[in-house]
């Protein structure tokens, strides 16, 4: 069975090192650190009190005029994917209801969704005021009072503010997305998983054009006190909040929570073509793997993810000598960094996968979860658009251990032609995703 | 060329009316109910204090050091005795032919509910009323003495694929997907996908959910979506009813064993049906309400006729969504008579909702492995506490008593919270 061929001809970016491709891009080609104290709350009882914390973000511009009463019931996660929703149609010149009410040139059903998303963390504040209300003589919760008037308090969309498929809920009515709509939540692979998800929906004809990627925001307290809890967080850096993430370094010393978003616009070859839109690259295909006895696994399982690796390379039909850049998950973590280096070379074979030029971003971002997929995939599309590898940002003492070529300022390159992700979540799954420069 | 077939192996379920197959149909058959007063926690004074939960649930033949459950929470659990049900029936457990890492798990698992005592404490504890605000500091010192990182692990919805993937060392792609009330229904579309496409052979697919905990509840409540027939729960819950005034929140799980047609035969394995049909839409209208002309819903049933390559009057039995709000059994109704015109009035449609109640995320699987059973049986459940009928609900809706009907073909229908609709369609084996 013949498939169509995948094109991405649009993204749009909300990270704390830059909202916008444009500034995404330049922020990675200058290290730029995302990373600082949190301040969205008092942090002084937090192990680790560094974050990839988005400043000056403004929802509002990002929403129709007609819907933006809407934005008050939208968590952070949801407000992040609907402004990079819009910055991805806009970018790819798609003429969705959103961009033009009166006359768009999109076929509704033919418009897809399919998000990476999270658990949203709802918002405590908010909850205060109706806890307050129940608590009894001895200060403790009483569910009695909280049936009686607590609950009340709470306004009554409380629970559409943290649904994870509201992402894609509000993109799609914002731009009158009526085709196949999908939300994956698998932790820090969700992402990977949705695009690739998109690729099959329009590869088979289901949909036109899909809006794929994802958002998450971790800075948040219940967010973080469970990255604390697990111990995956650095503890160490918080008077250096701009080195507390090192990715394969040998200085790493633990993730950091971070926030953001990765949208794209996935569409058919030829429906790219025939509208004359700009062509980014070409998606090739993606695969996921699980291993291990351990349903809460960390590190990542080495024979897993260089499984998939090597599985979204065949389902490509691409050689691994022919990967031109690697971008990781690289969370920063010891043994997980270690391990993640050790299935490059496992999926890509030990002389190319630890030659090939491995680009990991959280150095500057944190961890931004289920939108890990989302940015790295931004990451990969700007780095065959430019033709460049920028040097990664917080690894200048690459870990001999783990023995990869972390893109460093002389990393030459003659352009970039294929670009490899690599993601995994915590409880042992795995996923790769091949994206091209695009060539007729 | 012509496309994978994918066939069902196997079926496993945890619902309020029965913790097995054979159980729950028996009950679903006789028209029982399995709501009560909630005992999960006290919600004595909630204006719904009831709900369809999972009664005398055991856990146990679990295979060896296959991962530590202590910590699992509810959803999980049924999960994992769903899964080792159809796990069983499939006769995959003794197949030594068996690929495992071109084996995966596609759940449309929810949330696991919070640590609700030590979180609203630390919220109670900390929580400035001149501030409007929580104080962070003594937020953290509570959470973090009282909260454990396991149970708190267990609740992101990707760990119960994981645990089901380590019981069943299944080692192809795991996913979760969590859209709504739609999710398990959309987790089986897009795992038979998977088979079509040749990227695993065998597919463990389904949901799990349990929304019954006080965010669940409240939320709903919140939403105003919930019967409060707090004097009357066994007859709360009326689909398509004239006087129906909202769902019910239950709970559970239903799994599939999904494989590839020709190597489901040649391993002699006993075929309960095929999928023949999936479409997944989204209405696009408002986040609050659904199309009020089922404009989502049609196109969904639309699809998956066009994926089954069938006529609309080709559908022998439809599983309705049918949760009992006004809202959406009069649109589905619309939308059923949209799509089937003439043929919608004789095609019977039920909705198990009036006994179950509403799984969420696990509902689409139950009501998928509902169909299975009609098909295997000719046999279709009942929508119970049908009495007043609706003008505007005037199909057959197969009222109060299950009936002999041959089925060959079914349809299943989800529609979820913000617009998502998805459908499925099983044929008998052939």
């Amino acid at each position: 069975m013949s498939q169509r061929r995948v094109v991405i001809t649009g993204l749009g970016v909300v990270s704390s090192i830059g909202l916008g491709r444009q500034e995404f891009w330049e922020g990675l080609c200058s290290q730029r650190v995302g990373l600082r104290k949190i301040d969205a709350f008092d942090m002084s009882e937090f192990a680790c009190q560094v974050g990839g914390q988005i400043n000056g973000f403004k929802l509002n511009q990002y929403i129709p005029r007609s819907y933006r009463k809407a934005a008050k019931l939208m968590a952070r996660d949801i407000g992040m994917a609907v402004a990079a929703a819009d910055m991805a149609v806009r970018d790819a010149g798609l003429v969705t209801k959103g961009i033009d009410p009166e006359n768009p040139k999109v076929d509704p059903a033919r418009l897809g969704t399919d998000l990476g998303a999270g658990l949203i963390d709802i918002d405590l504040d908010e909850l205060g005021a109706a806890v307050e209300q129940s608590l009894d003589q001895e200060n403790k919760f009483s569910y009695d009072l909280w049936g009686k008037r607590g609950m009340a308090q709470l306004t009554p969309l409380w629970l559409l503010k943290f649904l994870p498929n509201m992402l894609a809920c509000h993109i799609g009515i914002i731009h009158d997305a009526q085709g196949p709509s999908n939300s994956v939540l698998c932790g820090d692979i969700s992402t990977h998983q949705a695009a690739g998800e998109a690729y099959h929906t329009v590869a088979s004809g289901a949909a036109d054009v899909s809006i794929t990627g994802g958002a998450h925001c971790k800075i948040a307290p219940l967010g973080i006190l469970r990255m604390e809890l697990i111990g995956q967080l650095n503890t160490t850096s918080n008077d250096r909040p701009e080195e507390a993430c090192k990715p394969f370094d040998v200085g790493r010393a633990g993730c950091v929570p971070g926030e953001g978003a990765g949208i794209f616009i996935l569409e058919d070859l030829q429906y790219a073509l025939d509208r004359g839109a700009k062509i980014y690259a070409e998606l090739l295909g993606s695969a996921a793997t699980r291993e291990g006895k351990n349903p809460h696994q960390v590190p990542p399982s080495v024979e897993g993810l260089g499984r998939a690796i090597r599985e979204a390379l065949e389902v490509a039909k691409v050689r691994p000598q022919e990967v031109s850049l690697v971008i990781p998950h690289g969370l920063g973590g010891v043994e997980y960094d270690l391990a993640e280096a050790q299935a490059i070379k496992l999926g890509l074979g030990e002389d190319k996968g630890s030659t090939v030029p491995i680009l990991p971003i959280q150095g500057g971002l944190g961890n931004c979860g289920a939108a890990s997929g989302g940015l790295d995939l931004a990451a990969a599309v700007l780095a065959i658009k430019h033709a460049k590898i920028p040097a990664a940002t917080n690894c200048r003492q690459p870990c001999p251990k783990c023995g990869l070529n972390i893109a460093q300022a002389d990393t030459s390159t003659d352009g970039v032609n294929i670009a490899l992700l690599a993601g995994y979540t915590t409880g042992g799954q795995s996923a790769a995703l091949v994206i091209k420069r695009f060539a007729k | 060329m012509s496309r994978r077939r994918v066939v069902i192996t196997g079926v496993g379920c945890v619902t309020p009316l029965g913790n097995d197959i054979q159980t729950f149909w028996d009950n679903l058959l006789a028209g029982k109910s399995g709501m009560q007063a909630i005992s999960h926690f006290n919600a004595k004074s909630f204006s719904t204090n009831f709900a369809a939960e999972v009664k005398n649930f055991k856990l146990d033949d679990l295979p060896k050091d296959r991962g530590d459950l202590t910590y699992a929470l509810r959803n999980c659990r049924y999960a994992v005795k769903a899964a080792l049900e159809a796990w069983r029936q499939s006769g995959l457990e003794v197949c030594p032919t068996l690929d495992r890492n071109h084996m995966g798990v596609y759940l449309g698992a929810g949330e696991g509910p919070l640590d609700f005592d030590v979180f609203m404490n630390a919220i109670g504890k900390s929580y400035q009323p001149d501030q409007r605000k929580i104080d962070a500091r003594i937020w953290h010192q509570y959470a973090a003495a009282g909260l454990h990182k396991l149970r708190e692990l267990e609740q992101e919805p990707n760990t119960v694929g994981n645990h089901v993937a380590c019981v069943l060392d299944a080692r192809g792609p795991v996913f979760n997907c969590l859209t709504a009330c739609a999710a398990s229904t959309q987790a089986i579309g897009q795992a038979t996908e998977m088979i079509r496409r040749g990227e695993a052979e065998i597919m463990v697919a389904g949901g799990a959910h349990s929304m019954v905990h006080l965010f669940g509840i409240t939320g709903f409540i919140r939403l105003t979506a919930l019967s409060g027939d707090n004097h009357n729960p066994t007859g709360a819950s009326r689909p398509f009813d004239l006087e129906r005034n909202g769902f019910v929140v239950g709970e559970g799980a239903g799994i599939v064993i999904l494989e590839e047609f020709e190597s489901a035969k040649a391993r002699g394995a006993t075929i309960l049906g095929e999928m023949v049909g999936y479409g997944s839409s989204a209405d696009a209208f408002r986040i609050t309400d659904t199309h009020p002309e089922g404009r989502g819903a049609i196109l969904c049933i639309k699809m998956a006729l066009e994926d089954a390559g069938l006529k609309p009057e080709e559908i022998d039995y439809i599983s309705a969504h049918g949760t009992g709000t006004q809202e959406n059994d009069g649109t589905e109704t619309l939308a059923i008579k949209r799509v089937f015109g003439e043929a919608a009035k004789k095609i019977p449609m039920s909705s198990i909702k009036s006994m179950t109640g509403h799984l969420i995320g696990a509902a689409g699987a139950v009501e998928l492995i509902t169909c299975i059973l009609a098909i295997r049986d000719g046999i279709i459940p009942p929508t119970m506490n049908l009495h007043n009928p609706d003008p505007e609900c005037d199909l057959d809706y197969v009222p109060n008593q299950a009936r002999k009907h041959k089925v060959r073909i079914a349809l299943s229908n989800s529609f979820g919270f913000g617009g998502q609709n998805d459908s499925l369609i099983v044929r008998a084996a052939e």
